[in-house]
């Protein structure tokens, strides 16, 4: 993993996501201006829908934005083809998911191993060194021919942050890393991606939980598809809050 | 009250079953498709099996009744001498109810539209008692009336009965003209009474000794015979009989009987053949289809329970029980069932009917294929337990699944890992099976190819063929040759379109012939244990040059040169010349002297022309029809004629008929086809058998190809997500389409493999049917496995492709 701190590793400006549906334009990300430093942990947050997990596809190149550049280690890949986008994200970007997403026929190993085999270049024994080393670095490394279905919520999610690892990436996406976690386990995940950062790792992750948001260097608040101040949400989630309830329900209208 | 409920809870569940056949109509219809081709070609085959192997044979103890033939000293099969039988007819071996003989051949009839040629058994009055069936109507022979002056009478069959005479039931004891002679009808036989098998449309006779002056000779063996065992008797007993008596025969005359034996053969076997292996293997082969139906459907409903898992769940946790959800899965299974035993009847009327136009040819009992209600029956039986069978699998399965799990899960969180695996075994067998199906098939077909290739010696291109039957009587006392062969010839060569035409007594390329034994004079006498037979034919001295033989020494026939009655000429072939004289003797210096009263010097030297598709050529010795003495020429009544055109042979049939007419009107003429489709008949019932394994083979690929798509298409669709997070950690739109078709290639690799050695474990069992050397057939056995391993990269292609196009962040998103 890259640990050049303070320079610039990812730059977005301007960008935008629309989705078209029939007749309806969706605009889930609007003029979104972005950048985060190498050795950054970036916790983004807001509302249900307000466009942070848009935003965190267009990082980790799932998906392309409408408008907007965007630039990973210097380098614009907002439009590269998907074979480009599938390399760099093999080599440059490591997920964490909510679901932790491992594949339930591939045991602990294979799971880990699953990038290194999307890489050329590498031997096997290159490829066992490296899962080794990443389940070390998770404490799972007892666990090798496991499958996931043996394995806890905890101890799953703790595997999915050994195969984000494994690959060596610039940057770490975690979607939600807690979200399908209790709160032990939610802490304990929360503390290895504080000593992962620790130790150079360049992290954005998306929470809603303040308590986990904490853990960041930085937090990025999205509303309705832009990024906003702190204080500027606050009052934002207040109106919000208050448009809710002077609303007439269609039930009280009847009523 | 519990019948009511159980009532109302069967409709409910059939209520049910038939919202779930509309919901899903692209399901139900491939299950019954599938289904219904594997019922519907098992009950196809089921039918023949019936009609030829298990329906007992249309006699009274048909399992009393022996075909049976002599030995001779040289090891060569032949049926008896006339004195021969009546010797043994009248010391009536004991453990015997009757022995008769008969010959088979074809009888003119003045029927209302005209002389019409049907066939013929020519046998002797206790022909009858051999099948103790009783007629339909009148008497069937009595002792005595198969002697001169007696023998003018005729049973009719029922086939030729209602064709001929239009069942009228008042035949019995009217004249008919019988081969220009008249005949008194004495009965009619009952439907389904025939004998040989194989004949239909016949009449039956007694023999016409007085007609045949040369077939008294005990050395003359032409009398075919089949004998009825007395109640109890076995065969062992009957033959240690028949041999006693034989032996008494050979003591009698030594110069002719010395170390002949007799045999007996069971007459469903003989009437069978050597189609009953191959029958055998066309059963084995649908069953082998109809397991792979049942393999498939068992693998679309596995698909299916995926994704009924959540529903299923859902009324078990409102309280439905395990008994209830197996009743109502089975209930969909048995709606299933019926439609496919419906869809299947009906491709098996289909396939049998298509099947009988093949074997009425092919096989002696073709004629009795037929649909009936056991058949019928047990293709509803077979399809209801078809489908049952393969849904009862996954019905156990989701019958046992956790609802709670399922529903907290939100579906889909079963044992998808051991059902994949479970559809991957189904899929390795069908291919497995398949890939059976295949090299038999091929190697059925490659057989198959070499004999339709197989080189007849003579160009049967543009040739069209027909039977003469001159009207008994007619020619009486005139000269055949003169008065009708000659006359036709000349009308024929003059005819538009011919390029030449020739007369034959036998054509060649039938499954029999004439022969004789021969000797050559000078050389000392052949051991008794040598079979020195040659086939004899008379031919027109057209013959030659109209079927394209070449002249390899001497000349050919000529009537100027050869029709000479005291020493006649003949011309010899290839094999001849091998097998009668040494390297170093000119064959045109040899002559034969086995009747001493007329032999015969060789003039010519031809090449050879194969008298049977199955053999090689064998010797042949032919003599000019001119040659033939005045005497007998009276009796030259059937002969073939043969004639050449420049384009398709059939075009020359008006021609040949016209000049028949011309030369004779009172002449039928029959059988008329061209050479091709003479051997064509020769290969029926193997091109019968080639074409239905590949037509099953080809259906158990084109089942096991559809499973095969339909596991893919699960395992994408079901694999939507995991494909999404392998395409997050780096995977190419390449990498997923690599490994689908990795996936196919393994498993159909697997199942080719499987196939492979299945077929050579298996090659033992199917030696009589096609012959199959590992070594020699490497090649095809390969090919074949990398044809299906290519077959089905293609047909996991379209869903390998939907997989790779997966949007990653939307396959996420969704979960």
């Amino acid at each position: 993993m890259s640990t050049a701190a303070g320079t610039n590793l990812i730059h977005i400006s301007g960008l935008t996501k629309v989705f078209y549906t029939d007749e309806i334009e969706t605009h889930a990300l609007s003029g979104i201006h972005l950048d985060i430093q190498r050795g950054e942990y970036v916790a983004m947050s807001g509302p249900s829908g307000c466009g942070k997990s848009t935003l965190l596809s267009i990082l980790g190149l799932l998906d392309t934005p409408t408008d907007g550049t965007y630039t990973l280690n210097g380098k614009e890949v907002a439009g590269l083809n998907f074979a480009e986008r599938s390399r760099i994200r093999n080599q440059e970007i490591g997920f964490i998911f909510q679901s932790f997403n491992l594949i339930g026929d591939l045991s602990v190993y294979e799971n880990v191993e699953l990038p290194l085999t999307y890489r050329s270049g590498l031997t096997a024994a290159e490829r066992k060194a490296r899962v080794v080393e990443a389940l070390e670095r998770v404490n799972m490394a007892h666990r090798l021919r496991h499958y996931p279905a043996q394995l806890s919520g905890g101890q799953q999610q703790r595997v999915a942050v050994a195969r984000a690892l494994a690959g060596s990436p610039s940057i770490l996406l975690a979607d939600e890393p807690t979200g399908n976690l209790d709160s032990k386990n939610g802490e304990a995940v929360m503390r290895l991606l504080a000593d992962l950062h620790g130790e150079g790792a360049t992290i954005c992750m998306v929470t809603h939980d303040p308590r986990f948001a904490a853990h960041a260097d930085r937090q990025v608040h999205v509303f309705d598809g832009k990024v906003v101040a702190e204080g500027e949400l606050q009052q934002l989630l207040s109106a919000a809050e208050s448009d809710y309830r002077t609303a007439p329900s269609t039930y009280s209208a009847k009523a | 009250m519990a019948a009511s409920d159980f009532v109302s809870k069967l409709s409910q569940d059939v209520r049910y079953a038939l919202r779930q056949m509309r919901r899903a109509p692209g399901f139900a219809l491939v299950t019954v498709l599938t289904l219904a081709l594997g019922v519907g070609a098992a009950a196809a085959v089921f039918s023949v099996m019936d009609a030829v192997l298990i329906r007992p044979l249309p006699f009274n103890h048909p399992e009393r009744i022996l075909v049976t033939a002599t030995r001779a000293p040289s090891g060569y099969t032949q049926p008896f001498s006339l004195p021969d039988f009546k010797d043994l007819r009248d010391s009536m071996p004991t453990t015997l109810d009757a022995f008769a003989g008969f010959e088979t051949g074809t009888a003119n009839v003045q029927a209302a539209g005209g002389p019409v040629s049907l066939n013929a058994i020519r046998s002797s009055d206790n022909f009858f008692q051999v099948f103790n069936i009783a007629p339909l109507l009148g008497r069937t022979f009595v002792r005595g009336e198969d002697e001169p002056g007696r023998n003018d009478v005729a049973v009719l069959g029922y086939d030729a009965w209602q064709n001929q005479f239009g069942g009228d039931r008042g035949i019995v004891g009217q004249v008919i003209r019988m081969d220009g002679k008249p005949t008194v009808v004495l009965g009619v036989m009952p439907a389904g009474f025939r004998f040989p098998l194989s004949q239909r449309n016949t009449v039956y006779l007694p023999i016409h000794i007085e007609r045949k002056p040369w077939a008294v000779s005990r050395g003359s063996h032409w009398l075919r015979c089949v004998v009825r065992m007395k109640p109890g008797v076995k065969q062992p007993e009957a033959l240690a009989d028949l041999s006693q008596q034989m032996a008494d025969l050979a003591r009698a005359y030594p110069d002719v009987d010395g170390g002949r034996k007799a045999g007996y053969s069971d007459l469903a076997a003989a009437t069978l053949g050597n189609t009953a292996a191959a029958l055998w293997a066309l059963t084995g082969a649908v069953a082998a289809l109809l397991l792979i139906a049942c393999v498939n459907v068992a693998g679309l409903l596995l698909a299916r329970a995926v994704g009924r898992e959540r529903e299923l769940a859902l009324r078990t946790a409102v309280g439905a029980s395990r008994e209830r959800i197996v009743r109502q899965l089975m209930t969909e299974s048995l709606l299933l069932g019926l439609l496919s035993s419906a869809v299947g009847v009906l491709i098996a009327y289909g396939m049998t009917a298509a099947m009988r136009t093949y074997l009425i040819t092919a096989l002696s009992r073709g004629a009795d294929v037929h649909m009936n209600g056991a058949v019928l029956l047990g293709a509803v039986v077979c399809a209801l337990l078809s489908a049952m069978g393969a849904s009862l699998l996954p019905a156990l399965g989701l019958a046992r699944l956790d609802p709670n799990r399922i529903l907290k899960s939100g579906g889909n969180a079963g044992t998808h890992g051991s059902r994949a695996r479970l559809r991957s075994g189904f899929i390795v067998s069908q291919v497995a099976l398949s890939m059976m199906l295949l090299v038999v098939a091929g190697l059925l077909l490659r057989m198959l190819q070499r004999s339709q290739a197989t080189e007849l010696g003579f160009d049967s291109t543009h040739l069209l063929t027909a039977r003469l039957k001159l009207p008994a009587g007619a020619y009486t006392g005139r000269d055949t040759v003169r008065n009708f062969y000659e006359p036709l010839l000349e009308k024929l060569q003059a005819a538009p379109g011919v390029v030449s035409a020739a007369l034959i007594d036998e054509l060649p390329i039938q499954d029999w012939g004439s022969n004789s034994d021969v000797h050559i004079a000078g050389q000392p006498p052949y051991p008794a244990n040598q079979e020195m037979l040659a086939e004899v034919r008379t031919v027109s001295a057209s013959w030659f040059r109209t079927v394209g033989l070449t002249l390899e020494q001497g000349r050919l026939l000529q009537p100027a040169l050869d029709a000479n009655e005291a020493t006649p000429h003949v011309v010899v072939n290839r094999a001849f010349v091998h097998k009668f004289l040494k390297a170093d003797e000119n064959p045109l210096m040899a002559r034969t002297d086995s009747d001493p009263a007329a032999k015969q010097d060789i003039v010519g030297v031809v090449s050879n022309a194969r008298q049977d598709l199955d053999q090689p050529p064998m010797a042949e010795m032919d003599s000019l029809l001119e040659s033939v003495p005045a005497k007998f020429r009276a009796d030259i009544t059937t002969m073939f004629v043969v004639v050449r055109g420049t384009g398709d042979p059939r075009a020359l049939e008006p021609v040949l008929r016209a000049a028949v007419h011309d030369t004779d009107a009172t002449v039928p003429l029959n059988n008329v086809e061209t050479m091709h489709e003479i051997v064509g008949d020769q290969l029926s019932f193997q091109s019968m058998e080639s074409w239905l394994f590949g037509i099953f083979a080809a259906t158990a690929v084109l089942l096991a190809m559809a499973g095969l798509y339909g596991l893919v298409s699960q395992e994408v669709e079901s694999g939507t997500r995991d494909t999404g997070v392998r395409m997050a950690l780096g995977a190419t739109r390449g990498h997923v389409l690599l490994r689908v078709l990795q996936r196919m290639a393994v498993l159909v690799g697997a199942g080719a493999a499987c196939g492979v050695v299945l077929t050579l474990a298996a090659h033992r069992l199917l030696q009589s049917v096609v012959s199959m050397q590992p070594g020699r057939d490497a090649p095809l056995l390969a090919g074949l496995a990398l044809s299906m391993t290519l077959l089905a990269l293609l047909v996991a292609l379209v869903p390998a492709k939907r997989a790779a196009s997966i949007e990653p962040v939307q396959a996420l998103r969704a979960e």
